[in-house]
């Protein structure tokens, strides 16, 4: 039987994971040790992070170091790829010391959580790129801004009008259409994604919300009113939304232009 | 979504976070649901949708010392009754201590002979040249953790007293046999041979 989360609602039901991830768990449960190794350890059908974090944590699976030791490796190698993407040498200075306290506070916490009655890494089960994304943010704080020369540290924006200032036109849901879709490619590139999550998450908390959303597809406006749009969302004009979108999107470009010449 | 409209905060956003495809129209959901959540659910949404995707990076070749290194360290932190503890594996060799009729008894169990277990137990023969399902017997006789049964056979061979002046150097795994050398001469029967052969693991 697959571990159930310990945590629980305030109505005492266990906390769920993703529905793939608990149907990878399944698809796992009951098989021999060696043949869960060379399941999880398998790089042509690569199992989910959090599945081989589920393995990792519960020593009620009770699998000896001679099982463990491979899943650790292959967890591990993973892991270092992934920060290497995220947190790369090319716009982080000290990038090799904050991978390395990365992974070594992982492989701590992960330590810890095996005969820790508390559950304090059930999000890695259900969420793991959120859990490391954040991880990841708060290390990245502790360190201070990426370097001194980043491009969006020192990104002046090239208007400051008011939310109430002048008209904007609807050339901002072309410039947010463009913005949204870029390049395919590239959007789906981790460490530019990455890059672009950091941008994201530095623009004032307004701009934050305004731009979260549209690339959500969220509309700004719509005629139908059970369309839920970010005007509603954010309880404010369609046309404070452009305007917040029009500033943050000038300031995304700098980042997104920089990404271009590298 | 499995949460009551009077749900708590953090199980409403736990549960926004566990949904499989978080998008603009689970966001609407949710928001219609717990208006009074809003403004966490849409930071929430924002996070988790710029989140990067790491399971999509493959996986480039670590050092193999490097993750070696760090199976030291997460196994250095583990409570010595953990089941992957170093101690788990420091166990002592339990056919070292058995006594001569619980020795005669469990060879006679294991279908073997005397001279084959001495062997076993000196730790003669190569552990990854042994059938599994043998070793689980003799885990199973001792009531011992597979795992720690093989841990210790692995250990550097066992040699007499009388011959260790006789060697040169150290004894190593190079001086260990295979399990088939291993059959064929320590004067088993053909039918205890046949049945040991049957356990192979291909």
């Amino acid at each position: 039987m697959v571990i159930p989360l310990k945590k629980t609602t305030q109505e005492g039901k266990p906390y769920q994971r993703r529905t793939e991830i608990e149907q990878a768990l399944s698809a796992l449960d009951g098989l021999a040790p060696d043949q869960l190794v060379e399941r999880l350890t398998c790089t042509q059908q690569a199992v989910p992070f959090e599945v081989l974090i589920y393995f990792l944590r519960h020593t009620e699976l009770e699998l000896g170091a001679k099982h463990l030791e491979p899943i650790f490796c292959t967890f591990y190698g993973r892991l270092e790829a992934a920060l290497r993407k995220v947190v790369s040498d090319a716009w982080i200075d000290q990038a090799a010391t904050i991978r390395e306290e990365l992974s070594e506070r992982i492989v701590e916490m992960i330590a810890k959580d095996r005969y820790s009655q508390e559950e304090k890494m059930y999000y890695w089960e259900v969420n793991f790129n959120h859990a490391l994304s954040n991880l990841c943010t708060d290390v990245l704080r502790k360190h201070g801004p990426a370097r001194e020369t980043d491009s969006l540290i020192n990104a002046r924006p090239l208007t400051e009008e008011s939310d109430s200032g002048e008209e904007v036109s609807h050339e901002v849901d072309i410039a947010a259409a463009e913005f949204i879709n870029p390049n395919p490619s590239k959007i789906d590139d981790i460490a530019f994604r990455s890059r672009l999550m950091d941008a994201i998450n530095e623009l004032p908390e307004d701009e934050r919300r305004a731009v979260g959303l549209r690339w959500q597809g969220m509309p700004i406006e719509s005629q139908d009113p059970e369309v839920e749009t970010i005007a509603k969302a954010l309880e404010c004009t369609e046309r404070t939304v452009r305007n917040r979108l029009k500033r943050a999107i000038e300031k995304l470009r700098v980042v997104l232009q920089a990404e271009e010449l590298q | 979504m499995n949460t009551t409209p009077q749900a708590s905060k953090e199980d409403v956003l736990h549960a926004f976070s566990a949904e499989s495809n978080p998008n603009a129209d689970t966001l609407t959901s949710y928001l219609k649901r717990y208006p009074q959540y809003r403004e966490a659910l849409i930071d929430l949404s924002i996070e988790l949708f710029t989140a990067p995707k790491f399971d999509e990076v493959a996986a480039e070749k670590v050092p193999n010392d490097k993750s070696k290194q760090a199976w030291s360290k997460f196994q250095s932190l583990l409570s010595p009754t953990d089941p992957a503890s170093i101690a788990s594996l420091s166990m002592d060799n339990p056919l070292s201590n058995l006594s001569d009729e619980r020795f005669r008894e469990l060879a006679s169990e294991l279908n073997v002979n005397r001279l084959f277990l001495s062997r076993l137990r000196d730790c003669s023969i190569q552990v990854a040249t042994i059938p599994q399902r043998f070793l689980s017997a003799v885990a199973q006789a001792l009531t011992v953790p597979l795992e720690g049964l093989t841990s210790a056979l692995e250990a550097p061979p066992v040699v007499a007293s009388g011959l260790r002046h006789k060697a040169s150097g150290k004894p190593g795994a190079g001086d260990k046999i295979t399990f088939e050398e291993a059959l064929t001469s320590s004067a088993l029967s053909e039918a205890q041979q046949a049945a040991l052969r049957e356990m192979k693991d291909e």
